[in-house]
This record gives C-alpha cells, structure tokens and sequence, in this order.
C-alpha cells in the first residue's frame, strides 16, 4: 500500500534534499549561427531546399523530408502572420505575474494560408490582452521591432518582439 | 507500412497500478514494485515466469535520478533478464505497451512485464522547472518559455480555426472529472461546472486552472504474453490488434497546429493492423490522452473519431459520455485520475484492458464493448502513439 | 550539394547555461525511513525475504527475485570490509590535504553493503569496528 503525502507532512518524514549545478555550454551550430549573425544585422535568414523548395526558418542545414542538404541562404521578410498568441500569467517557475507575457507562433512571408509547414518564428506579440482573449490578434499581419542596433547581440532576443503593421 | 506483417498474436493478462497522487512518501522503486506486483498477480504469474521487462519513463530530471530505467529496474522486475527503457515524451506510456507488445510479437519472448512509473514531486519549486529544457536552446528558451505555453497556443489555434468557444472545451474537464469519481485511483474525482473552469485562475490564456491535469506520482504495470498460452492463465485475454506511432519534427512553430497529422498517421497504422476501416462505427471505447482538456477533442479528431472542429459538436450531444455511442476516457483521463507522465499514458492503456475484460467495476461503460483503442502524445506536439485492443 | 561549413570553432557562436531546478527533495520511502531511524540507535537494520531469506541491507520493501513483500527487520552484525579506494582529489580535481579511504562494508549473511569512510589502514575481508552510525558510516579497520 502507497502512502500520499501532504506538502507540510514532508516535514515528519525523512528526505534528502540536492541542489543540481549542471552547467552547459551550447553551440549555436553550423546554420543557427548565421541565422543568429543575420540577426545581428536586421535581417531573418533561412535555408532552402534545392528538392522540394521548402525553406527553413529556423534554418537547418538539411532537408527533414528529402534527407538532403539545403543549398542556399534565403532572407525572408521579417513581416508575417500570426498564427497563434497567448496571454502568460505565470512565469517559467510558475510564479504568478501582474501583468500577462504574450507570445505567439507567426508564420513569415513568403508563404501562403495553404502551406501546412512554413518559415516561422516563435516569439513575443507587442500587443494587449484583450487582443488576445478577442482573438482579435490572431491572422493579424505584424512586423518584428528590432532593438537599436548597437544593443543587438546576435540573438533571438535581437528582436524584442512582433508588433501590428 | 507493409500490411502482410507476420507476427505473434500478443495478449494483455494482468494489469496494475498504484493510485496517483500529488506526492507520495514511496520513492519511485516501490512505486514501480507495488503497480508490478499487483500486474503479476492479476495474470497470475511469479517474475519468474517473466522473459522480458520493459521500462517507461519521461525524462530523468523529473524523479531527479539519472539513468531510470537502470534504477527501475529492481522495482519493475528487470534483474538479470533482458530490460530495456522506451521514452517518447508524454507518449511514453502507451509506447511502453506498444513496446511490450513488439517483444511478443517478435517471438522473442513469451511473458513480458511492461512497467511505467513517474514521480513528479522531487523537483522544486516545481516540476514546471525541467520543461524548460525540452525548448530549442538557441532559439526559443531565450524567451522563457513555459510549458504551458505550447499547449495554449495550440489550443488557441483550434479555438481560432475551428471557431469553438472556451464553454465547449470546458465540457471535457466537467466529463473527466465526473468519471473520475468512479475510479479508485484517482486523484482529481468529483462534479464541477462548466462555470468553475471558466472562472479557475487563469494561468495563460486560454487555458485555466481547471483546463489542466494535476501533477502526480504514480506507476502503471501490464503483462503481455504469447497468444498461444495467453488461455493457460485466462479465459478472457485481451488482444492487441493493432499499434501504431509517429513522431512530427520538433519546429512547431513552422507548423499548422489546429490538427494534429503525425496522430492520423499513427492511427491509420493501427486502423490498418486491426483491419478497421470506419474508426467511427467500429471503435466502442477509446481513451484519447487529455492532459489539457482541449487535447481530448483535438485527438478524437486526429484518431478519426469525429471529423475536423466536430468533435466538440459530439461532445455536446453526449456522444463521448459514459453511456454514449463512443464513451471517451471512461476512467477519468489525466484530468481525472492525474498526470504522472509515463503511468498515466499505460493507465490509459490500461483502462481499455479493463473495460474489455469487463472488469472496470464503477468504471464500466453502459454499452457492450469489443474494440478499444488508447492513445499518448508528447513531447513539442509531435509524438503520438495508438494502440488498439479486443476482446 | 553543399554544406557550407565554417568548421573553424571560434566562428560558431556558443553561450553558457545552468540547469535550474533549484532543488530536488526527495522522499526515501518508509524502509529507508526504518533503517535512518535505526541508525540514530546505532543499529544497521536489514530486511529479510520470507521465501528466499535473503536479508536487504539497506532494508528494501520488496525482494528482487522473489518479487514478494519483504518480512521483518533484523539488525545485522559483524561488519566487514570488501572493498576501498583512496582518493587524493575532490569533484574539482583539487588536490585534497589529506586524502580519504572510502570502503565498501558489508555484514555477513546480508546482500548489499553500504559505503563508509575508513579510518586506520585498510585490508580487504577484515572486519571493522564502526564508529559512527551516520551516512556515509565512519568505520576503523
């Protein structure tokens, strides 16, 4: 027989606490690296694929459907579709927020409402909550506002977020 | 796919689990050992008379012990036979049986012991912490993400494409939880509103507190064995007729997320092992994974048990309850009975075992039941893994 | 077909992360909990399996090969050394002041051992005397 506890019954019981201390060190890699420089320059950079023409953004250095090298660098625009937005009122530790963090899924031209995969970007949406719970934002066209270039770092934050043309 | 596959005829015998729980004093070996026990003595087999283990798990950093399906194995059985650990994100669960399955079907062994176990209490300040590295490093954990977050902004898309209001989706958690009051694992049972969703705490809208499946502690176990001596220890086997599983590519954000094809995929494997051809008219219970109530509907989509931005519609008409025509999560699903990751996908395995085997107690559906199916998703909306039973 | 790769390091850009749960607390279930308890009394618990008798050391709730409950507790006896390391440098690769033996001690007729830090010069097979019942144990060779 299982025995379920309660938070403040943790106390009456013996436990072992551990604090981890991994540290990483990532490499952005062959093609996210050049997407990150792009972005130092203002600019969303993607692969193409020579096959079937899909173009990654985020780019990729290979093809996933035809198993091939992509070939070529592509700029595409930094103005898209928003595909999706959500309203946060929890942080990533789930402490609770005053004010709502909106992100969203925007889906970069060029490509069209047909396509099922496309170049797209995950990021904050600079507009208000209301927008989202309307869902008035939602298939809105926005454009990323980049920060003042001498504060760009080669990062996705480079873009501080996608806000309504 | 070739469809002439030869293979085994596999059947599940015994099936057990521990209640989940939000914590648990039991560290996650005696959770495995007490769901195991109890599969083995429901088929009515000693480990001895077990060939193979399998282990499922969802990432280590949840119980906080790396290398878990090594540190399982005592617990589930593994000792000195062939053991190994499957992990596919939140479809871990059902893959554990599909995996369990594929050892049979093989013929490379008899008896097997298929064992999932999670314990999401450990880590502080909560187990929301290690999802955080489930993200792209380089280009979207930057933004500090939460986990919650994909799964608002999926459901958000559905809402969005499907034009389905918050009140429809609401409906599952009311169902979920209804059903769970019949099940005595459950942690989360009980008669709640349309009205108490909708004014739960918001935590990234769209999705409210009452939308998500609690955090749990928990183990599942089943034990699959040859059909040739499947009648030695039953006289009511369950068979597993068809399996399936598909995995998408992790850049969700370059995909449609108002329909979920890597399911479909999936399904149609299964479907077509089984030999179904009209998911609709031939399936008489399913247990689609739910861990957010909109994920219910947007899988009976995918499973094709209702068309595109029907399934609500269905829902509505009592379609999915547990006296309808397709009585759907019949246990109380994740939102019900809870969400240790891996326990919770075989839980849903499980359940459909019981409700074949007639043997679901409170749980019983009202109509006569003969085709099953149970379905798991995870990891960055991409996995999705089915399995169809009869009796 | 081209891959258009840099290949030299220092053009790739990298960054530096930290795995960030806080803290894991765990539970240890309650046959640790009998043996932590039994510790404080200076006894070494076990648990014996009522079929095959094999006797846990630490107390575990189930036998592995018989897949049964165990039974009772029974405190162990008679310590023994099985095996040691000396260890000159710490996780940091430091070098320490002065370096540390830690050993493997086992009990007769109980499977299982439990790691101790041996004082005094060590010999594999001899017995040891324990001088403090905590985790790890402190014994003298």
């Amino acid at each position: 027989m299982v025995h379920p506890l309660k938070e403040e019954e943790l106390k009456e019981h013996f436990t072992v606490t551990y604090r981890p201390q991994a540290k990483y060190s990532y490499t952005a890699g062959q093609a996210l690296s050049t997407f990150l420089r792009g972005l130092r320059e203002g600019k969303i950079l993607g692969r193409k694929c020579p096959r079937c023409g899909r173009v990654y953004v985020p780019p990729r250095l290979y093809c996933e459907d035809c198993f091939y090298p992509t070939s070529q660098w592509v700029e595409v625009k930094d103005e898209g579709i928003v595909m999706t937005a959500v309203a946060s009122f929890i942080s990533w530790t789930r402490d609770r927020l005053e004010e709502p963090e909106i992100v969203g899924t925007i889906r970069l031209f060029p490509s069209s409402p047909r396509d099922y995969v496309y170049p797209g970007l995950f990021h904050r949406i600079c507009c208000s909550y209301d927008d989202v719970k309307s869902m008035r934002i939602m298939g809105k066209t926005v454009r990323a506002r980049w920060k003042p270039v001498e504060k760009r770092e080669g990062s996705i934050e480079d873009i501080e977020c996608f806000e309504v043309v | 796919m070739k469809t002439n596959l030869k293979f085994r005829r596999v059947a599940a015998i015994g099936a057990g689990m521990t209640p989940f729980r939000r914590r648990m004093l039991e560290t996650p070996q005696e959770l495995a050992w007490e769901a195991s026990r109890k599969a083995l003595d429901e088929a009515g087999l000693e480990l001895r008379d077990i060939d193979c283990v399998v282990i499922g798990s969802a990432p280590d950093a949840f119980d906080g012990v790396h290398m878990k399906g090594e540190y399982l194995a005592h617990g589930a059985g593994g000792v000195m036979k062939p053991a190994s650990r499957v992990y596919v994100g939140g479809a871990t669960g059902v893959m554990t049986a599909i995996s369990g399955w594929y050892h049979v079907a093989s013929g490379m062994c008899k008896k097997v012991l298929a064992v999932a176990e999670e314990k999401m209490s450990p880590g502080r300040p909560h187990p929301q912490a290690v999802f955080r590295y489930i993200w792209d490093p380089i280009t979207e954990k930057p933004l500090n993400p939460n986990l919650i977050w994909i799964f608002a902004m999926e459901m958000h898309r559905y809402m969005f494409v499907n034009k389905i209001s918050k009140e429809e989706i609401a409906l599952v958690s009311v169902k979920n939880k209804r059903n769970a009051a019949n099940n005595p694992y459950a942690q989360l049972g009980g008669e709640i509103t349309v009205d108490d969703v909708l004014r739960s705490e918001v935590l990234v809208w769209p999705v409210q507190l009452l939308d998500v499946s609690p955090v749990s502690d928990g183990a599942a176990a089943m034990v699959f064995v040859d059909g040739d001596i499947a009648r030695r220890y039953t006289d009511t086997p369950i068979w597993v007729e068809g399996v399936g599983w598909t995995l998408d590519n992790t850049s969700w954000p370059n995909r449609e997320l108002a329909y979920p094809r890597y399911l479909e995929n999936a399904a149609r494997m299964a479907y077509r092992m089984a030999g179904i051809e009209r998911p609709q008219r031939e399936i008489d219970v399913v247990e689609p994974y739910d861990p957010f109530d909109y994920k219910e509907l947007h899988h009976l989509e995918g499973l094709m048990l209702a068309r595109k931005g029907e399934a609500p519609l269905l829902l509505k008409e009592g379609f999915f309850d547990r006296d309808g025509d397709i009585p759907s999560s019949p246990s109380g699903g994740l939102l019900g009975v809870g969400n240790p990751i891996a326990a919770a996908g075989l839980m849903k395995v499980i359940s459909i075992y019981w409700q074949l085997k007639g043997t679901a107690g409170k749980m019983q559906v009202k109509r006569p039941v003969h085709t099953g199916v149970a379905q798991a998703w995870g990891d960055l909306m991409q996995a999705s893994t089915v399995i169809v039973m009869r009796n | 077909m081209s891959w258009d790769k840099h290949g030299k390091e220092d053009e790739l850009l990298t960054w530096k992360d930290v795995m960030e749960v806080e803290r894991y607390v765990y539970t240890v279930g309650p046959d640790s909990e009998a043996f932590l308890r039994g510790l404080r009394e200076g006894k070494i618990l076990g648990r014996k399996c009522p079929r095959c008798g094999r006797v846990y050391v630490p107390p575990r709730l189930y036998c592995e090969d018989c897949f049964l409950e165990n039974g009772e507790y029974v405190e162990v006896k008679e310590p023994y050394l099985d095996s040691f390391t000396t260890i000159y440098f710490d996780n940091r690769e430091k070098r320490l002041d002065e370096p540390i033996t830690v050993g493997l001690v086992r009990f007769k007729e109980a499977t299982g051992g439990l790691l101790a830090i041996v004082q005094g010069i060590p010999e594999i097979g001899k017995k040891v005397e324990i001088l403090e019942y905590s985790i790890p144990l402190r014994v003298r060779a």
